[in-house]
């Protein structure tokens, strides 16, 4: 399995490694970014809440 | 290989671990940077030891699973800061799930349409577009839509390890602070790593990151069947 793994992975790495972790950083950030923004202007929004609580 | 020295090596990985953690932390404390932070560094210093020591993924593994059950523990624990802040949580549930929403959904996209861009092949793209979701349900969810399970494996495991390191450098960067909103963003997209950073900055944040991580592998687990299809054209 481990072997496998490491085949695999080798393989692409060499193939698309640069493609593969640019993907995984922008759509990792976009996430975060959309997660993180979204949910604190309608937390800063809401009457009963604000930051810290 | 004696049961002495499984010991022995079992006592050696976990004193590595422990010990790269801890130099982490101080690391963290003094050079704050995505770098120092404490999955990135540790893993980094783990990987270093043990292969100069010769250590192999099979030797290390009781060490492994020695630790990984405390995990459990420690992760039930997060329900108690939940508990003691259940008004406000609940009161925030709306804005909390539309964030969760919209950062999972997101970052699927934004994955799935870049591979598409890109021309990986459809396993790849299926693969790749769930890596925000937790290990064992992201190879659950890998099955369904024709992607590889070890390649999601992989995915998940880096995608947790840059989400948990540049994620609250990011968020500092666009003055991202309320604690919910910051365990939220960690804990959707980069799961238990991501939930392990969040704990660290506040216990409210690391509670809410592990309820964020099991809601948005619901979201993507029932998003995915339906999304993935479109990338694919």
């Amino acid at each position: 399995m481990e072997n496998k793994i490491a085949y695999i992975f080798g393989y692409l790495l060499a193939a698309r490694g640069l493609a593969i972790l640019l993907i995984l950083a922008v759509s990792a950030a976009v996430g975060i970014l959309l997660a993180g923004w979204v949910s604190q202007v309608l937390l800063r929004k809401s009457p009963r809440t604000g930051d810290g609580m | 290989v004696t049961v002495s020295s499984t010991i022995v090596v079992t006592a050696f990985a976990i004193a590595v671990t422990v010990g790269a953690y801890t130099l982490s932390l101080a690391a963290r404390r003094r050079y704050p940077s995505p770098l120092t932070t404490p999955v990135l560094f540790s893993t980094i210093i783990v990987i270093a030891v043990l292969l100069m020591a010769g250590v192999s993924f099979e030797d290390y593994r009781p060490a492994k699973e020695i630790m990984t059950f405390l995990l459990g523990p420690a992760t039930v624990a997060l329900a108690i800061p939940l508990y003691k802040n259940r008004r406000a949580f609940f009161s925030q549930l709306v804005p909390a799930s539309l964030g969760l929403l919209a950062g999972s959904l997101g970052t699927m996209i934004v994955a799935g349409l870049s591979a598409r861009i890109l021309g990986f092949s459809p396993e790849l793209l299926s693969s790749i577009a769930i890596k925000s979701t937790t290990v064992p349900i992201a190879v659950e969810i890998a099955r369904i839509v024709h992607g590889n399970p070890t390649l999601t494996a992989i995915f998940v495991v880096i995608t947790g390890m840059i989400g948990a390191s540049f994620g609250p450098w990011l968020m500092d960067r666009l003055d991202i602070t309320h604690p919910v909103s910051r365990g939220l963003a960690l804990g959707t997209i980069s799961h238990g790593q991501g939930t392990a950073q969040a704990a660290s900055e506040s216990e409210l944040s690391g509670a809410v990151a592990a309820v964020a991580m099991g809601l948005g592998a619901i979201c993507t687990s029932l998003a995915a069947p339906w999304l993935i299809p479109l990338f694919l054209g």
